[in-house]
């Protein structure tokens, strides 16, 4: 008689062998008492295997794990909103103080010689944008405040619907 | 929980919506206690690391494809952050039994007394003494399948094992408990 191993006895318990070795291990075990009495061994440590663990979570676990996912959150949404607000606040005190202590017509003025010097049909141009050109200066700062507002709200719309649409980009 | 509760589930968190986070939260915290349970001996950094495991999920549940099931992905955010932990602490894996391990006889044998009470709760003692014994990956193989009832396929996954693998551990460890019991108590006694 060839008595089923271990390995065969605890595939009989998980039912996962095949049709023809089950019944095989099915007709020993009628006849072998050892067999028997160690397949029940195997069936009581299942039992014991399938008690509930004795640890338990605090009752207000859940809680406790969305109000950090919250915070987290949050907390993140408020750090970056900080950084933009810091980085275009820096970025406009540092464009409308170099317009205020910097002439730009000089400049202008120089680089439409140079262009005068180098290329005739350009010179008259330029000639006919005089006027353009002080428009443009004197617009200039109106300009640029006016794509750092867009971008500002462009960067907080982004922010926003990331923090409401994507758990990840708002958390670490 | 069947594929479409999943994915209504995983939409409504996307969305923003707390509430079913909670319900996420609620839904699984069994499964992450259970694995953290086998994995982490200190009792007092359980609950943290349960936690810490939810909060990954969340964190990453936007990379979740619904290529498998969810219990199974939050199943490897749980045992790698229980991995990640244990490296942490420095606390050896032992990837497999010493050859020493079923012979070695730490507790002294009983089966010869006579007038011995054994109680279910003796058996159930020891079994959970013998668990943290055995080598990590076994315990949670065994958590697994017995208390989650898991495939072998399922348990592969969130172990990052073949099936092949996943099959020997689990026959492994239960003839060494089974081994471990019968030198504690007689045949008769472990049938309850």
């Amino acid at each position: 008689m060839i008595h089923p191993n271990d390995q065969n006895l605890q595939s009989y318990l998980d039912d996962t062998l095949l049709p023809q070795q089950k019944r095989e291990i099915a007709k020993h075990l009628g006849q072998c008492p050892s067999c028997r009495q160690t397949l029940q061994i195997y069936r009581s440590m299942y039992q014991q295997l399938q008690e509930e663990i004795p640890d338990q979570l605090s009752p207000r676990f859940s809680s406790r794990v969305v109000r950090a996912v919250k915070n987290d959150s949050l907390g993140s949404v408020h750090m970056n909103l900080w950084h933009i607000f810091m980085v275009s606040f820096f970025v406009i005190v540092a464009i409308n103080t170099a317009l205020k202590y910097y002439d730009f017509v000089p400049m202008l003025t120089d680089l439409k010689t140079d262009f005068q010097g180098y290329f005739y049909g350009i010179n008259n141009s330029l000639h006919d944008l005089d006027g353009s050109f002080l428009v443009f200066v004197q617009d200039f700062k109106l300009i640029v405040s006016a794509v750092l507002v867009l971008g500002l709200i462009f960067f907080i719309d982004i922010l926003f619907l990331r923090s409401k649409h994507n758990p990840a980009s708002s958390l670490r | 929980m069947n594929d479409d509760q999943e994915k209504q589930l995983v939409e409504k968190i996307l969305s923003g919506d707390f509430n079913a986070f909670h319900v996420f939260v609620d839904q699984y915290k069994r499964l992450v206690l259970h694995i953290t349970f086998r994995m982490i001996d200190n009792a007092s950094d359980r609950e943290d690391i349960c936690q810490d495991v939810f909060v990954k999920a969340y964190n990453n549940l936007n990379k979740f494809q619904f290529r498998c099931k969810l219990s199974t992905w939050l199943g490897r955010i749980a045992y790698t952050t229980c991995l990640n932990y244990l490296e942490k602490k420095r606390v050896p894996l032992l990837d497999d039994f010493m050859p020493a391990d079923l012979t070695v006889d730490h507790f002294p044998s009983t089966a010869n007394e006579p007038d011995i009470l054994v109680e279910k709760q003796d058996i159930a003692g020891l079994i959970q003494t013998e668990m943290k014994a055995i080598p990590v990956r076994y315990r949670v193989v065994l958590t697994l399948f017995h208390l989650e009832n898991k495939t072998y396929a399922e348990i592969g996954d969130i172990l990052e094992l073949p099936e092949g693998t996943v099959k020997s551990y689990l026959f492994r460890a239960r003839q060494y408990l089974k081994d471990r019991l019968l030198q504690r108590f007689k045949k008769e006694e472990l049938i309850l």
